[in-house]
């Protein structure tokens, strides 16, 4: 097996380096460079704990190998804070009492943030179409969904002038 | 293989190939060794976290030809790494078949429908996935290259378990008729139902439905209503839902469901899906 070359944008910074084919990008994330928000639940692609942003799209980081992030641009938890300030979504899981346990909100919380990005108010449907693919044992949901709506009322608020 | 083995620390080691086009796929299928295709890549993954394992693994992403959705006179063409989202999303599709997207937004969920391709759904042949069903209720076939890169049409059933072909186009008839497709996935994954038909001016041209989930491959039975008006299928939808459950042949006995609980289950979907397509044409 040879390894395979790559390059990426990793939470905003350029990285080359070579994979092994078989390492899936969660492995890489976390092992290589100690990302550890990305949370391995299922490792069946199924749970949603292990989502990141591949070019702003949600993916089971379990369950893509890391040589198909090459040339693309990747975006773990760790990088949404920027300068101590929590993005809209976190801040409103916060607000909201939106976890418990803690062990999906990694996850959950980069779909939501997928989710505002490609649907700034989102219907009922849309939510839970979206939530779909990110399992919370802990609440029950009803603060997740609190949690997006304090989300999209905290983004009116801003752009009120 | 013991279930607690599995997991993504057990991918066995294997040589990456890239091709850039159909032929250099095929030559690599063709490669001594045990050659595996990926697509979107979610279901190759889990089985070889499963223990699968494979010399090689033949990544198709940069094969253009393989992806978008066209049309070519009468036939709509759907590259068989077209992903769920852009199937869902696609203007022609929402045009011409309109049904087709819109079922399609409504599996899985984004993240799958985002990285999941058609091709992948139904090479992957799992008995509660989608492509299946409802491709065979659309009266589709498959363009597929074999090792040599020679292509060939398949029918649809022709797939199943084949790993020495790479599947290249998804066709679906496009003709002046209107094509309807309807789903009954409300008892998914115990059991889904399509109901695909081809009406001419209020007169089917033919009519099927097929059972999801209820079996190790869907199953698809024609209906006798050819020259019927698609009116009529609401006042005789208990005769045909029972017709079709009468012939299936025995569905799946598991955890999830019974296989009598899966057949009377199929014949209410059914009923519902004819008096539905009855009444609103």
């Amino acid at each position: 097996m040879t390894d395979v070359p790559i390059s990426l944008t990793l939470n905003g910074k350029a990285h080359d380096l070579a994979v092994a084919p078989n390492i899936v990008l969660a492995d890489l994330l976390r092992d290589r460079f100690a990302l550890t928000g990305c949370k391995v639940g299922c490792d069946e692609g199924v749970c949603g704990a292990c989502t990141v942003l591949l070019d702003g799209v949600p993916v089971a980081a379990c369950a893509t190998f890391a040589f198909t992030v090459d040339g693309r641009s990747v975006m773990t938890i760790e990088d949404l804070g920027r300068g101590g300030v929590l993005n809209r979504v976190q801040a409103a899981f916060l607000v909201t009492g939106a976890f418990q346990c803690g062990f999906c909100t990694s996850g959950m919380i980069l779909s939501i943030v997928a989710l505002l990005a490609h649907a700034p108010d989102p219907d009922d449907e849309t939510v839970r179409d979206w939530l779909g693919g990110n399992i919370c044992r802990c609440t029950g949901y009803r603060q997740i969904v609190d949690a997006i709506r304090h989300a999209v009322r905290a983004e009116a608020a801003e752009l009120v002038p | 293989m013991l279930v607690g083995l599995r997991s993504r620390k057990h991918i066995t080691s294997f040589d990456l190939v890239r091709p850039a086009g159909v032929e250099e796929a095929c030559r690599a299928l063709a490669a001594p060794g045990r050659s595996v295709v990926m697509a979107g890549g979610l279901d190759l993954i889990d089985r070889l976290k499963g223990g699968e394992s494979a010399d090689r693994v033949v990544h198709l992403a940069g094969v253009g030809e393989l992806s978008g959705i066209r049309r070519d006179g009468d036939t709509i063409s759907i590259g068989a790494l077209t992903t769920h989202a852009q199937i869902a999303h696609s203007a022609m599709l929402t045009d011409l078949l309109p049904d087709f997207p819109a079922i399609w937004r409504t599996i899985a969920n984004p993240r799958v429908r985002l990285a999941g391709t058609l091709g992948g759904n139904l090479m992957s042949a799992a008995p509660h996935y989608d492509a299946w069903p409802a491709l065979l209720a659309l009266g589709a076939d498959a363009l597929v290259f074999d090792r040599s890169g020679a292509p060939a049409a398949l029918e649809l059933p022709a797939l199943h378990d084949r790993d020495d072909i790479i599947l290249g186009q998804i066709r679906i008839g496009a003709a002046s008729f209107q094509r309807r497709l309807l789903a009954d996935r409300s008892l998914h994954p115990i059991v889904s139902v399509y109901l695909g038909a081809s009406i001419d001016n209020g007169t089917v041209r033919s009519a099927r439905i097929v059972a999801g989930c209820a079996h190790a491959q869907a199953v698809m039975i024609g209906l006798p209503v050819a020259g019927a008006p698609v009116a009529s299928l609401g006042s005789d939808a208990g005769d045909l839902a029972r017709l079709v459950a009468s012939a299936l042949p025995e569905p799946i006995n598991d955890g999830l469901a019974s296989g009598s609980y899966r057949r009377r289950m199929i014949e209410v979907l059914a009923r519902r899906l004819l008096i539905k397509l009855g009444s609103r044409p």
